[in-house]
């Protein structure tokens, strides 16, 4: 590699400092921009499109009764009017961000300290990553989340508290995961300002100077005023997050399917075992190496911020989840993923071999990419394959009957001019949406009596996963056998969750 | 089984499998410090073989399914 470096045509590359980070953001935004609207939306992605139709105050009152803050619905929202609703340009603002958060850092990278080369590989993992792929490429908030990790970050290095506040108020606006990220930040901000005192290689602090923390403090008492508006709204959102039904039990197993999940995002079937095994095998070689040269007195700050920025958010998260309730999710996590790619690279370009774990590296990464962009199993659902049968063989009059929300917000987005009616269900948490986002949101909620004057014919779509209720799969299995039905076709997204349209003929008032 | 349990029963599945894997990475990690950067020639032995069981049971893989 060391050759490959010195030869004369790289050298003359390399001595410009632009080119490379030039030649791999531009990568990185090829692989963002590359079939952006490839893949159909699901829930979530539709639950923004939904969310960026209501009027403001609908919007802001449907976000209240869900599980996030609102700021990612009013970037949307704001872009939306401008660029209409379709995939693309819904898609379009995680899109900018993750390409922007390359850029950011490549930067962050610099002021932290670490060698070219290192950085240049840190940012050559984070632009073919296919999670960030993933994530610039999808209509929700995550992207926006890391970019909220990376601007305060940088105001800390840069010791800017003003924008330190900023980006303490992004992130706590952005996902309410996001105080993970605040609470090590900090950490780190305490840290470093406790270096300014010391100052390097001084020995004991001067006396009294402990005054250059009052910036710190002062940001943080504005990160709370600023927040106190939303914070009180959060305390009802807590009885929703509560039900946690889409977030699983935490395990040491689930925290290393996470680490996988942060690199490649969803393996192909076939290589999974190899990539995980590999994956976590990077993983312990890199925080054992960087441990070992904190130990050795190597780079001693810029290795404990990096480790720090890895492993807190993800603890204090594992811990709450122990003995509060269950928040470890691999999403949210998108944050530490800078830190993992710098600690990553810099214990690779400290090893002789490095051409011999490219090659070990390039044909899975090849494969995982060539998934995430052409393989179905990896892949959102094409649920739009199946709104368009259903829009082909409709006729006037017919009703589309969703067993719960799932479905609904999802469908509601390809079929929208179709009557559209979710299933009253007795608990409304057990389909994910409170009735107070179901009521901002103007969802039309039926109970059987209701569906059954209503239309002849019934358009029965029935989401089943394991957190579905028995009350939910008992009624629909009794409207079954009640009135003459037709299966039209089961879409399997996994062993344990499919979807089942049917068609019912229920002879009803007309 | 309901579809709950049997999700309970997959999660429990796939944690084995992943703590496994980790304690397969720990040995491959001891492997590599071993052999790999500590003699040359076991060195290279160490790294051509483990390849060859890497891409070897990847390529298993691919036959059998």
């Amino acid at each position: 590699m060391d050759r490959f470096w010195r030869s004369t045509w790289s050298a003359k590359l390399v001595t410009r400092s632009w080119t490379w980070p030039a030649i791999i953001v531009t990568i990185g935004v090829a692989l963002r921009a590359y079939r952006l609207a490839h893949t159909d939306l699901w829930y979530d992605e539709s639950f923004t499109a939904w969310m960026v139709t209501l009027p403001i105050l609908d919007m802001l009152r449907a976000t209240a009764g869900d599980v996030h803050p609102p700021l990612w619905y009013i970037i949307t929202k704001s872009t939306s009017t401008l660029l209409g609703s379709s995939e693309a340009a819904l898609r379009l603002p995680s899109l900018l961000l993750g390409c922007n958060n390359l850029w950011l850092f490549y930067e962050i990278g610099l002021s932290l300290g670490l060698s070219r080369k290192t950085n240049l590989l840190a940012l050559g993992l984070l632009a073919v990553s296919p999670f960030q792929i993933y994530y610039s490429q999808e209509a929700r908030m995550y992207q926006l989340l890391q970019f909220g990790v990376l601007v305060t970050l940088l105001a800390i290095l840069r010791r800017q508290w003003i924008l330190f506040t900023l980006g303490g108020l992004l992130l706590l606006y952005t996902h309410n995961l996001g105080f993970l990220y605040l609470v090590t930040l900090d950490i780190v901000a305490f840290l470093v300002t406790l270096h300014d005192i010391r100052g390097p290689d001084q020995g004991p602090g001067r006396e009294g100077s402990f005054g250059i923390m009052s910036p710190l403090a002062l940001a943080n008492e504005f990160i709370f005023w600023g927040f106190l508006p939303w914070g009180a709204v959060l305390l009802g959102q807590s009885a929703n997050m509560g039900a946690g039904y889409w977030i699983q039990r935490v395990t040491f197993g689930e925290v290393l399917s996470t680490l996988t999940m942060l690199y490649w995002f969803k393996t192909p079937a076939l290589a999974t075992y190899h990539i995980t095994f590999l994956t976590i095998g990077l993983t312990i070689f890199a925080l054992w190496w960087s441990g070992y040269q904190i130990w050795k007195g190597q780079d001693k700050q810029m290795l404990t911020i990096l480790l720090l920025t890895f492993i807190a958010p993800q603890a204090i998260a594992f811990l709450a989840s122990q003995i509060w309730r269950p928040i470890y999710l691999y999403r949210p996590l998108i944050g530490v993923m800078p830190s993992l790619c710098w600690l990553v690279a810099y214990a690779l370009n400290s090893q002789k071999r490095r051409l011999g774990a490219a090659l070990v590296g390039l044909p899975l990464l090849a494969l995982t990419l060539g998934s995430y962009y052409f393989d179905q199993d990896v892949q959102r659902l094409s649920v739009s394959t199946y709104t368009e049968m259903i829009r082909q063989q409709a006729q006037p009059g017919d009703v589309i009957f969703h067993a719960n929300a799932g479905s609904y917000v999802l469908f509601h987005y390809y079929l929208p001019d179709m009557d559209n009616v979710v299933f009253r269900q007795e608990n409304s948490l057990y389909d994910g949406l409170s009735d107070k986002t179901k009521e901002a949101m103007g969802m039309e909620q039926v109970t059987i009596e209701d569906l059954v004057i209503r239309s002849r014919r019934v358009w029965l779509i029935h989401a089943v996963n394991p957190t579905t209720s028995d009350y939910e799969e008992q009624t629909m299995e009794s409207l079954l056998q009640t009135y003459p039905s037709r299966r039209i076709v089961t879409i399997e997204s996994n062993e344990l969750a499919d979807v089942t349209i049917w068609l019912l003929d229920i002879g009803g008032a007309s | 089984m309901t579809r709950y349990q049997s999700w309970l029963t997959l999660l429990a599945q796939r944690d084995r499998i992943m703590v496994n894997l980790f304690l397969l990475a720990i040995m491959a990690l001891a492997y590599y410090l071993l052999l790999v950067r500590g003699n040359k020639m076991w060195g290279r032995v160490a790294l051509i073989g483990g390849g060859i069981v890497f891409y070897g049971s990847l390529l298993a893989f691919y036959l059998v399914s």
